[in-house]
C-alpha cells in the first residue's frame, strides 16, 4: 500500500491530516526535533495522538532528528524509552547517535532515516540497513534513477517528498543560520538565510530561493519505480494547507490506484496546490537538474494566503444550519466553495448568516467567530474556502 | 602532523616535510575547489567532498583500482563500502554531523579518523578530541564551507539578470561576507574571511591539523603552515560562540 505522510505539527493538524486523507503523520515532541518554532506536542499530547491516531488505524512517526552536541544529551533515553512505551510506529533520525542508541536501549521501534542524511545511494543506505534502519527518507535531491536503483538494490523502505518547501542547500549541509544569526540550523533553529537577499557590489541582489515542490506529474512513477511513502513537508503550516495538499494527492493516488483518475484532472489539483500554498511549485530533480526556472528572483513578495474563510464544526438538526468558526473575513453574497474527503467540492453563494443568537448579521469579521450559514448537512472538518477554481475547467 | 589540501602542484614542492601529508580534491569528486586533480596525480590523500549517486561510486570504485593513494576524506557513506578491502588511511569529514563524541565514536568503528566539525565552539572540540576513542581531525585554517547546493545558483543568477556569469564572487548580508563559487558539481558558499583556529594547535589526540587554504596565494599558505602567522584578515568564526540552541532538554 502506497502511504501518504501528512505533517502534524500539533493535535489539531494531526486529527486534520488523517480526516483529509492521510495514511499516516509525523509529528515532533517537545524535545530534540528540527522544528523549534512549531508548536510540537508534549508528552501527554503525543501519547493522545498515538491513541488516537492507532483507533483510526493509521500510523505516527515522531521525530528525533536534531544534530546533536555533546551538551544536548540529558534526557534522550528516557525520551526514546517513552516513545517506544506509547507505541508510536518509528522514529525518524538522522544523527547515528540516536539510531545507534534505540538498538543499544533495546527498544523496538522502527527506525526512520530521516532526509537530513542527504541519502542518494544505495550503499550509504546498506551502512544505514546494517545499524537496524528500516526506511530511509532519501535526499530531495534523488533523482528517479538514483531512487530506482536504491529500491532495486536494498529493498528499504522508501520515503520521498512530494511537495512542500525546499532548502536550497543540500539538507543538513547547511549552517548559514548559525553564521548570520547564530542560530543553529541542524538543531532547530534555521532562520532561512537561503530566503534573503545577498548583496553583491555594483550588480543586483542574488537570492537563491527555491520554488516549492511538487510531484504531481510524478506520481504514478514514483508508484511503479517502487516508493513506499509519499511525504508532504510542513509541520508549521495552517490545518487549510494540511487538508487541501492532503486531499489532492489523496484524490490523486486513489486516481491513479482505481484507474479513474481523469485527462488533465492533475492540472487542477496543481493549480489548487500552488494558490494555497502561495508559491509555485515545480518536480525539482525528479527528472533533470533544477534550472533557473526552479528558483524565486528578488522582486517576489510573499503575501498570506486569505483563500481559507471557515471551519464546520457541527450541524444544527433542528434549524437546518451548519456552525462556522470563521478563518478570514466573508460577508453576504461572498462566492465561496466547500471542501472536504467525504463531499465532492461544490460552489455556493452566501445569502444568510447568522451570528450564535440567531440575528442576521453581514459579515464575519472577527477571527474563530461562530456563525451559521442555511445549508445542507455537512460533515465535521468540512472548509469553506474562496471560490478559487473549478474542476470541470479543467477536464 | 598537518594536512594540507593542495591548491597547486608548486606548493608541494615547496612544503614537503615529514610533518606534512597533502590532501587532493578529486576531479569531479569533489565540489568548490577551483583546483582539482586526477586520480594519476595523487600520491597521498585525496578528497571527495560530494554527495554521490551509486553511478559516481560505480565510476570511483573502477578509479580507485589504479590509484596509489594513501589516504581518503570523504562526506558520503556510501564510499565505505567502496573503499573497505583498501589498505588505506579511511578518514571521515560528514561536515556539520561530526558534532558529538558519541557520534564519532560510532563512526570510529568503521574509519580510522573523522574530522570534527568546525561549527563547533573550542569547549566542544577539546570535549571531543578528548573523549574520542581515535585521534581525531581539526580544521585549523581555512575557507569555511557554510552551504553546499547542487544547484547552480550563480548561473541562474546570470541568466535571469541577463549578466556575464562569474563563477565565484563575494556577497554580503549585514556586514557579514561570503565567497560563492559554482562549479559543474553545485555551489558552495563559505564565510568571507578565513576561518582562525590556529589555537587548536595545542591540542592532543589530534591525527591531523587540517589546513583548507583554498583561493590563497602560495606564500600565505606557507607563513600560515610555517609560521602560524596569517597576514589576512581572519576570523574565528563559531569558536568562542555557543550556538544558540531552540530546543528545550530532554522533558523529565
Amino acid at each position: 500500500m502506497i502511504e501518504l505522510l501528512a505533517p502534524a505539527g500539533d493535535l489539531e493538524r494531526v486529527k486534520i491530516a488523517l480526516y483529509y486523507g492521510a495514511d499516516a503523520v509525523y509529528s515532533g515532541g517537545s524535545s530534540f526535533n528540527l522544528r523549534a518554532n512549531a508548536k510540537n506536542l508534549t508528552k501527554e499530547e503525543l501519547e493522545e495522538a498515538v491513541n488516537y491516531v492507532h483507533e483510526k488505524k493509521k500510523k505516527i512517526y515522531i521525530t528525533v532528528n536534531i544534530v546533536f552536541h555533546d551538551n544536548n544529551f540529558e534526557g534522550l533515553d528516557e525520551y526514546l524509552q517513552f516513545l517506544e512505551q506509547i507505541k508510536i510506529d518509528g522514529i525518524i533520525a538522522s544523527d547515528i547517535a540516536v539510531i545507534k542508541r534505540v538498538k543499544e536501549l533495546g527498544l523496538n521501534i522502527p527506525l526512520c532515516l530521516s532526509t537530513q542524511a542527504s541519502t542518494l545511494n544505495a550503499r550509504a543506505v546498506r551502512f544505514w540497513q546494517s545499524l537496524g534502519v528500516t526506511r530511509v527518507v532519501l535526499a530531495r535531491e534523488a533523482s528517479r534513477e538514483n531512487i530506482k536503483r536504491i529500491k532495486e538494490e536494498t529493498g528499504i523502505e522508501i520515503e520521498t517528498f512530494i511537495h512542500g518547501a525546499m532548502c536550497t542547500s543540500f539538507s543538513g549541509k547547511c549552517v548559514l543560520s548559525n553564521y548570520i544569526t547564530n542560530r543553529d540550523s541542524n538543531r532547530g533553529g534555521c532562520a532561512q538565510i537561503c530566503r534573503w537577499h545577498f548583496q553583491v557590489d555594483d550588480q543586483a541582489d542574488l537570492t537563491i530561493t527555491p520554488k516549492d515542490l511538487n510531484m504531481i506529474p510524478f506520481i504514478q512513477d514514483e508508484i511503479e519505480i517502487g516508493v513506499d511513502s509519499f511525504k508532504v513537508e510542513g509541520r508549521m503550516r495552517s490545518i487549510y494547507y494540511v487538508a487541501t495538499v492532503i486531499l489532492c494527492y489523496r484524490r490523486l493516488i486513489d486516481g491513479i490506484m482505481n484507474k479513474t483518475l481523469k485527462e488533465n484532472e492533475h492540472k487542477y489539483y496543481l493549480a489548487i496546490l500552488n494558490r494555497c500554498a502561495n508559491r509555485e511549485s515545480t518536480p525539482q530533480f525528479y527528472d533533470k537538474l533544477p534550472t533557473k526556472e526552479e528558483q524565486y528572483y528578488q522582486e517576489r513578495e510573499e503575501l498570506s494566503n486569505q483563500d481559507f474563510l471557515g471551519l464546520v464544526i457541527d450541524y444544527d438538526q433542528e434549524r437546518k444550519l451548519v456552525k462556522l468558526e470563521q478563518r478570514n473575513y466573508f460577508k453576504k453574497d461572498d462566492i465561496v466553495q466547500f471542501f472536504g474527503p467525504s463531499i465532492e467540492t461544490f460552489t455556493y453563494k452566501i445569502n444568510k448568516i447568522l451570528n450564535e443568537d440567531g440575528e442576521e448579521i453581514d459579515v464575519a469579521r472577527h477571527p474563530q467567530q461562530i456563525v451559521y450559514l442555511p445549508i445542507e448537512p455537512l460533515p465535521k472538518f468540512t472548509m469553506m474556502r474562496l471560490k478559487t477554481f473549478d474542476k470541470r475547467d479543467f477536464l | 602532523m598537518k594536512l594540507v589540501t593542495l591548491t597547486n602542484k608548486e606548493l608541494q614542492q615547496d612544503l614537503r616535510d615529514k610533518d606534512i601529508r597533502f590532501l587532493y580534491p578529486l576531479k569531479s569528486f569533489s565540489v568548490g575547489y577551483p583546483q582539482t586533480y586526477e586520480i594519476e596525480e595523487i600520491d597521498d590523500f585525496l578528497l571527495i567532498n560530494r554527495l554521490l549517486t551509486d553511478e559516481e561510486l560505480d565510476t570511483l570504485e573502477k578509479l580507485l583500482k589504479k590509484s596509489h593513494i594513501k589516504g581518503i576524506v570523504f562526506d558520503d557513506l556510501g564510499v565505505l563500502e567502496v573503499i573497505k578491502d583498501l589498505d588505506i588511511e579511511k578518514v571521515l569529514l560528514l561536515d556539520h554531523y561530526a558534532t558529538n563524541v558519541r557520534s564519532i565514536n560510532y563512526y570510529l568503528d568503521y574509519c580510522d579518523s573523522v574530522v570534527v566539525s568546525s561549527d563547533l565552539n573550542i569547549d566542544e572540540i577539546e570535549y571531543i578530541s578528548k573523549n574520542a576513542k581515535k585521534e581525531v581531525i581539526v580544521m585549523v585554517f581555512g575557507l569555511k564551507r557554510l552551504m553546499y547546493s547542487r544547484r547552480y545558483l550563480l548561473t541562474n543568477y546570470a541568466l535571469h539578470h541577463k549578466i556575464e556569469l562569474k563563477t565565484k564572487i563575494k556577497s554580503v548580508i549585514n556586514d557579514k561576507g561570503f565567497l560563492i563559487l559554482e562549479d559543474d558539481y553545485g555551489t558552495c558558499f563559505y564565510a568571507g574571511k578565513y576561518y582562525n583556529a590556529l589555537e587548536l594547535l595545542s591540542l592532543k589526540n589530534i591525527k591531523y591539523f587540517w589546513y583548507d587554504c583554498i583561493d590563497l596565494d602560495d606564500e600565505e599558505i606557507k607563513r600560515i603552515i610555517k609560521d602560524k602567522a596569517p597576514t589576512i584578515e581572519t576570523e574565528t568564526l563559531f569558536l568562542h560562540e555557543v550556538a544558540t540552541y531552540k530546543i528545550k532538554g530532554g522533558e523529565k
